[in-house]
């Protein structure tokens, strides 16, 4: 971690490298992080890793044609290599590209969700909590397999118009797969968190709920395919919802006709009972008040009531729209259109318990495994449950399943037939980076096409 | 080399039994165009060195960005605190398969310097391959072309001897025609799905793919896909291309054979398996035509090395023998849990990761015949091909996957094209189904850049060679449409 006043100089020095190269304008973004993760399976640690990073994205704009280069060194003989490396690509790109032009300065909002803890915790202190929670397996004679990570992140901004900006946060997360065994009918349980402090995370609760979770799906049962009313606990709505953005929350994908959203602005596209969308501001976030083009990061509802509201636009896909950036642009030399980092969906006024009970048939399902979308605009997708899968009956938990396959589509099945949401969400970790997403369990129907043997 | 051995001298006082450290430097070069314009264009370097220490049997990992003698000395000595706090929920010490210390270098096949070639000419190049995928048709809305340079130098140490310096050049390009109507989105892409195609390889790669030769196909199949057919939903034979099966293998194969998962490592995140060690040597995985393995030698692939991330020499290793459940990919502490010795299948996506198991090259082996022989015994069927949507249960049993265009068969030919064609099924009653196998002469190896494993994740490039295969009773069209 540089700190501010250090991540300004850096900045500072790159812009000068930029110049130097040639450069008529110029973007830079530093990144810098401390991450340190604790893994354990079969009920030991096995897999522990602290790593810390730093990377420098420049961005050279000469004769109103771009080009990017990344370092993940901040000394002089590095930055003047990437910032060549810009230009000289920048150079050699064809005419016509617009919209290049580094932001004017912005005003951003004040905040910060940065935790000294958090950010301090090593391997001693993660490995204490770990073994909090596999004791609660070890009681059961149970195989205990999941991580603990935390992360200290700082992002910077700056460009050649005088734009600057800086952040940091914390991030914590904690996740229990607890198992009966490694065969094919082992019980499963998982539970999971994620937080901006790690004085939030309940390891020990968590640990627990899994436990609890894998001693109640020994023994699976089959069942047959079909449309079933279902409870989702906040998990697997979470991956819904992310999965959801994927298809289509990206104002590049809009503009291109690629987008759920595409042509329906406005309109009904789903259950008014749903109401998704990317707002840091939203409870348990972590605040990152720009994005990576120096913007403001605004909240976007991108499904409000049901209608299709809004989408993520960077300052590209803005021109595109003849709208204005979100504030969700990438970096990097990356694909253009916003990118969602807080996603959330908001509740209701039910339970899960509450859901449950209200079932005459259905199944509850905990979570959703290796969900992925299969036909983007139709919001087709399919995926596997996991760790944790009842058959209902008159309002109670009955036996438990079989890992089932659902096949079904986001918009026109899960999320229209929604019934109740549930008044308190859960928030998760978004595995594939820094973002976080918030949800609430759903009562609704499912489409399942297959199982697990 | 003097950094690396630092950082083992500082792991060795500080108390580990065993250290291995490692110094990457990656340099990248890509750019993608689409409808003509520039979509991104950007060069990449990243350095950093990563320390693996064991300690009472314990593993701890650490690593820097920072390559200072200071960083790498305190890199070392958080690498031993780290194994030291793994200590305290410990159950079972790590045991070493042996392994004999090599000092030697090895560097991946490169005829042109990616580097060497002027980017004015790339650009050019994409720019021809865009305007041929729009050419295509009327609603090709998205025209993409794109190449990538990777080159990777890795330095790898160990206390036990090993002093060993790769170097690895990878090359990728393709195009993609997004074609939008009516509601409907629909994709070709040329070669493959997944960066076109990836290899081992200098910017000859590029040239003897020809994305500008083929691109107007893929507008055309894109364009016609969005008047196509639904796919049916049905029980029948069907036939699938080298791209699609690529990616069949990876995820009904490769993984469940990766001995982390079998054991129980994997849980948390990628799953378990149903390959258990009792059914090595008798399980009936596929028909007896299915011979399955790994080959970290096989040239061009993205999964070939002189030496895996523990020092391990590449080798060849059946999987899949005549159908039947043979080999893991094991590393040297898995490999010792089954009394033998590693395959070199420690892998680990950058500095900033400590390896783990990952698929290397594996591979269907061919049978004879071309695809046309296939489609031939084919009454009633489906051809398949283009990757598009995947998905597979934690076991690595119950599968579904999406292809790019399908193809109806009928007496034997090749018929109407028909669109978001799907198929499902569980692993062996699949590969079990599997009654014939294209010859060598129809045997691609693609490279799959974006395998994603391990927590914190690491997203590692594999190799897949295969020729068209053939199965029966396949369901297919699944969900509702």
């Amino acid at each position: 971690m540089v700190g501010r006043e250090g991540a300004l100089e850096i900045l500072g020095q790159a812009l000068s490298c930029l110049a130097q190269a040639g450069a008529d304008a110029g973007e830079v973004v530093l990144l810098s992080e401390r991450d340190g993760l604790t893994r354990f399976a079969n009920s030991q640690i096995h897999q522990s890793s602290d790593v810390e990073d730093v990377r420098l994205q420049l961005k050279a704009v000469v004769d109103a044609k771009e080009g990017w280069a990344t370092a993940n060194g901040v000394n002089g003989e590095a930055m003047a290599r990437a910032a060549r490396a810009a230009c000289d690509i920048a150079r050699v790109q064809p005419e016509g590209d617009s919209g290049v032009e580094p932001a004017e300065p912005q005003a951003y909002e004040d905040a910060e969700t940065f935790d000294e803890p958090t950010a301090a915790a090593g391997p001693e202190a993660r490995a204490d909590a770990v073994a909090r929670a596999v004791v609660r397996a070890d009681r059961h004679r149970l195989i205990a397999s999941g991580a603990l990570r935390t992360r200290a992140m700082e992002v910077s901004y700056a460009n050649s118009n005088g734009a600057m900006a800086y952040a940091r946060w914390t991030g914590a997360s904690f996740k229990a797969v607890v198992l009966t065994d490694l065969g094919p009918d082992a019980g499963s349980g998982y539970a999971e968190a994620a937080a901006c402090r790690i004085g939030d995370i309940d390891v020990e609760s968590l640990g627990e709920e899994a436990v609890a979770l894998c001693l109640g799906t020994r023994g699976p049962d089959d069942l047959e395919p079909g449309e079933y009313v279902v409870v989702l606990k906040h998990a697997a709505v979470a991956t819904a919802v992310e999965l959801l953005a994927m298809m289509g929350a990206s104002g590049q994908e809009y503009v291109e006709g690629r987008s759920y959203a595409s042509g329906r602005l406005g309109q009904r596209i789903t259950s008014e009972l749903v109401t998704i969308a990317d707002d840091w501001h939203a409870p348990g976030m972590f605040a990152l008040p720009f994005d990576f083009q120096g913007m403001p990061r605004q909240a976007v509802r991108l499904i409000d009531r049901g209608v299709a509201a809004g989408v993520l636009h960077d300052r590209a896909s803005a021109a595109l729209a003849g709208a204005r950036s979100t504030g969700h642009g990438l970096s990097g030399g990356m694909a253009r259109g916003g990118h969602p980092f807080h996603l959330t969906m908001a509740p209701g006024d039910s339970s899960v318990e509450e859901m449950v009970s209200s079932v005459k048939r259905g199944v509850l399902v905990t979570r959703f495994n290796y969900a992925n979308p299969v036909h983007p605009v139709k919001t087709v997708f399919t995926g596997m449950t996991k760790d944790g899968t009842f058959l209902i009956e008159n309002g109670e938990l009955v036996r438990p399943l079989r890992n089932l396959r659902f096949t079904d589509s986001l918009l026109d099945g899960v999320f229209a037939k929604v019934s109740r949401l549930s008044r308190d969400v859960q928030m998760f970790p978004d595995e594939l980076g820094p973002g976080m997403c918030s949800a609430p369990a759903i009562l609704t129907r499912l489409n399942f096409t297959g199982s697990s043997v | 080399m003097k950094r690396l051995e630092m950082a083992l001298d500082r792991a060795r006082r500080a108390g580990a039994s065993y250290a291995d450290a490692r110094a990457v430097f990656t340099e990248s070069d890509s750019l993608t165009m689409k409808n003509g314009q520039v979509e991104s264009a950007a060069a990449s370097e990243s350095q950093g060195m990563g320390v693996r220490a064991l300690v009472n049997g314990c593993w701890g990992y650490a690593a820097t960005s920072s390559l200072s003698d200071e960083d790498v000395t305190r890199a070392a000595e958080r690498a031993v605190a780290v194994a030291a706090a793994s200590a305290k929920v410990a159950k079972r010490r790590a045991v070493l398969a042996p392994l004999e210390a090599v000092v030697a270098r090895w560097e991946s096949q490169c005829e042109i310097d990616p580097w060497s070639v002027p980017r004015a000419h790339k650009v050019d190049l994409l720019r021809e391959a865009c305007a041929r995928v729009r050419s295509g048709g009327n609603d090709v809305r998205v025209a993409l072309a794109y190449m990538k340079a990777l080159r990777e130098r890795k330095l790898f140490a160990s206390t036990e001897g090993a002093r060993i310096e790769q170097i690895i050049t990878m090359t990728s390009a393709g195009v993609r025609a997004v074609a939008v109507g009516d509601g409907e989105v629909q994709q070709r892409s040329y070669p493959g799905t997944f960066d076109g195609n990836v290899r081992q390889a200098g910017y000859e790669w590029v040239e003897e793919l020809d994305i500008a030769g083929n691109a107007r196909r893929a507008g055309q199949e894109a364009q016609a896909l969005l008047a196509a057919e639904q796919c049916p939903e049905a029980v029948t034979t069907l036939v699938l291309g080298t791209n699609q099966l690529a990616l069949q293998i990876h995820e009904s194969c490769g993984h469940p054979v990766e001995l982390d998962r079998v054991l129980g490592t994997e849980a948390s995140f990628a799953g378990t398996s149903f390959l258990t060690p009792e059914k090595i040597g008798s399980f009936q995985y596929g028909s007896p035509l299915v011979n399955l393995y790994a080959d970290s030698t096989l040239p061009g692939g993205l999964g070939t090395f002189g030496y895996d991330d523990e020092g391990v020499p590449a080798c060849q290793s059946d999987l899949v023998r005549g159908g039947v459940f043979v080999g893991y990919l094991m590393s040297r502490e898995t490999a010792s849990e089954l009394g033998t010795e590693s395959n070199a299948a420690m892998r680990a996506s950058g500095w900033n990761r400590m390896p783990i198991i990952r698929m290397t090259n594996i591979c269907l082996a061919p049978g004879c015949g071309k695809l046309d022989d296939l489609i031939r015994d084919v009454d009633d069927g489906v051809f398949m091909d283009g990757i598009r949507s995947w998905s597979i249960d934690d076991r690595r049993l119950n599968f579904q996957f999406g292809c790019e265009i399908g193809y109806r068969i009928r007496g034997g030919r090749l018929g109407e094209i028909i669109k978001n064609p799907t198929y499902t099924g569980i692993t062996p009653e699949f590969w079990r189904s599997c009654d014939g196998i294209a010859g060598p002469e129809e045997w691609v190896l693609w490279g799959v850049p974006n395998c994603g494993k391990g927590e914190p994740l690491q997203v590692m490039h594999v190799g897949h060679g295969c020729s068209p295969a053939r199965f029966r009773n396949v369901r297919v069209g699944v969900g509702r449409w």
